[in-house]
């Protein structure tokens, strides 16, 4: 089965400007669904230096998400593992 | 809202992350394009325009280096200036800035246009105090009448009636903040307890607590002796290692580190043997801790509770600031500590220079460009049993004294100074239903601390985590 990979920064200026509580998204996703995902932590993922767009930040299958929350992630995760089927 | 995850609070790190910034590089001018950095012209505005977006941000720095409004007597100083001559925390840590502060109307119920003026009107019929009519065609509410009781709300079929709150109010729970006649909140300083819940509940950030991160960061450029004193909730702070976080403060300059555990220890003997002489003096109310600034600035502004409740044992942090400056009589001392009560506890000890919050300390961490996981680890010298460690948690200070009491006697833990909490205390102190009560005014303890970087539900997960691995 198709695996979507979640990487969330677990860097301190992720941590510190609102991505504290991301780490917690497994919590969150609906347990059918929870098969079909990875989900790891990584210290800073280097957006951060793009000053354009603003942290937390995360990556579903290498597409970058900015100003990430736990509840942008499950619909974009809930999305994607619909449009496998 | 959650206290953690909102504009309001992450434009309050944003603040001081440029703040920080700037003083680190010594180059005090550019603050005075923050709010120009942002509230850039293209994004829109979340006030009336940009300019006055721009405006209340000036004056959150201005509050962060403690100025008031008030005192802002030239309009064109820029924010330069206040950076240059930094004040740290004057009379009081928190205040509303009446710029930023929205004059939410008055806390009441009110009819919205969702109203059909139905024939069964439950309103009407189930309002106790006769405060609805039909006059206009919908329903009015007589404010002059009503109580507040919210009964025509819960019957509405439409859910036409509304309650209209007015958040810092609501939060507080000694009624400390109140409306003047234009309609601005102010906090009343003989009552407030600096629990700190209107600042998380102020959905504009009107209540930006002051900063001694400008006088810091200039101790240690001009290469002072200076030590830091971390309280044990640090450790559900971050995810990293206990050891690896205490690298990450060194390596913001400072020459070493206590662990305010050490202190807890000492707290935990001295409350232990002063609840032994408590309990053989009978005397008829149980005695109840004295870590927690806030829980002690609350008895001592409530006429119904005798402040010899509160034990007479000195606070972790008073313990070990006073180790520190025996062991190291040049040197500055700088509490990092979970909350706002805190920093006012550390304000008033001499033993103490300086004290800024978790919330800071992630500031100046983003500010230096520090990746905690790429530091290395720092060991203290002297470090603290587990009891004194868990003095972080709700219950800690409880536990440590249950280990070492030799009597039988009761103790209960309460955390979270709200309404019905404080009922349920004062009821416990005038049943005397225990002997010892700890008392924490955040929910969780200071695991849950009012300038946290984390929620209290992950913070206590973080430190959770971390005991199982030890
Ligand atoms: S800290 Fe998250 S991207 Fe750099």
């Amino acid at each position: 089965m198709k695996k979507h990979k979640v990487t969330i920064c677990t860097g301190t200026l992720c941590h510190v400007m609102g991505g504290s509580e991301l780490p917690a998204l497994s919590q969150f996703i609906p347990p059918q669904y929870l098969n079909q995902v990875e989900i790891k932590g990584s210290p800073c993922i280097n957006h951060c230096k793009n000053q354009d767009m603003k942290p937390p930040f995360a990556e579903i299958d290498g597409d970058i998400f900015c100003e990430a929350t736990i509840d942008k992630l499950v619909k974009e995760l809930i999305k994607r593992i619909e449009n496998d089927s | 809202m959650t206290a953690n995850n909102n504009n309001a609070t992450i434009i309050r790190r944003d603040l001081l992350v440029r703040l920080c910034t700037a003083l680190l590089q010594d180059k005090a001018e550019e603050t005075d394009r923050i709010p120009l950095n942002i509230k850039p012209k293209k994004r829109g505005s979340v006030r009336c325009c940009v300019h006055k977006d721009r405006a209340v941000l000036k004056y959150k720095l201005m509050s962060i280096l403690g100025y008031k409004e008030s005192e802002e007597t030239d309009e064109l100083l820029p924010i330069s200036h206040y950076v240059k001559h930094a004040r740290g925390i004057q009379d009081f840590i928190i205040d509303v800035i009446s710029e930023v502060c929205s004059n939410c109307p008055s806390a009441k119920y009110k009819v919205s246009n969702f109203c059909m003026a139905c024939e069964a009107r439950p309103c009407q019929v189930n309002c106790p105090k006769n405060a609805i009519s039909f006059k206009s065609g919908k329903a009015e509410i007589d404010d002059d009448l009503c109580v507040n009781c919210g009964k025509c709300a819960k019957e509405c079929p439409y859910h036409a009636i509304q309650y209209q709150a007015r958040p810092c109010e609501e939060s507080c729970a000694v009624g400390a903040i109140y409306q003047d006649e234009q309609g601005f909140e102010h906090i009343d300083k003989s009552k407030c307890i600096l629990c700190g819940n209107c600042m998380q509940a102020c959905p504009f950030g009107a209540i930006t607590p002051s900063s001694t991160l400008p006088q810091i960061i200039s101790e240690i450029k001009s290469g002072n002796q200076i030590i830091a004193m971390v309280a044990p909730s640090i450790a559900g702070q971050f995810r990293q290692d206990l050891h690896q976080i205490y690298g990450s403060i060194i390596s913001l300059g400072f020459t070493d580190l206590y662990p305010v555990a050490i202190g807890a220890d000492l707290t935990a003997a001295h409350e232990t043997i002063e609840l032994q002489e408590h309990i053989e003096s009978k005397v008829t109310s149980p005695l109840t801790s004295s870590c927690c600034p806030a829980w002690v600035k609350f008895v001592k502004t409530q006429t119904s509770l005798d402040d010899d409740i509160i034990s007479n044992t000195p606070s972790p942090l008073a313990y070990t600031a006073k180790i520190v400056k025996q062991e190291n009589p040049k040197a500055k001392t700088v509490f990092i500590a979970p909350c706002i009560a805190k920093k006012a506890e550390a304000q008033a000890l001499s033993d103490c220079d300086y004290c800024i919050s978790f919330e800071e300390l992630g500031a100046w961490f983003v500010a230096s460009g520090i990746e905690i996981s790429d530091q290395m680890e720092y060991k203290p010298k002297v470090t603290a049993s587990l009891l004194g460690q868990n003095f972080a948690m709700a219950g800690g200070v409880s536990l440590a004294i249950k280990e070492s009491v030799e009597n039988d006697c009761r103790i209960e833990n309460i955390h979270g100074l709200n309404k019905a909490n404080i009922r349920l205390i004062k009821q416990k102190i005038k049943s005397h239903s225990c002997d010892f009560m700890e008392v924490m005014s955040c929910e969780e303890g200071c695991l849950g601390g009012n300038l946290s970087l984390v929620s209290s539900r992950e913070s206590i997960r973080i430190y959770n985590a971390k005991a199982e691995t030890h």
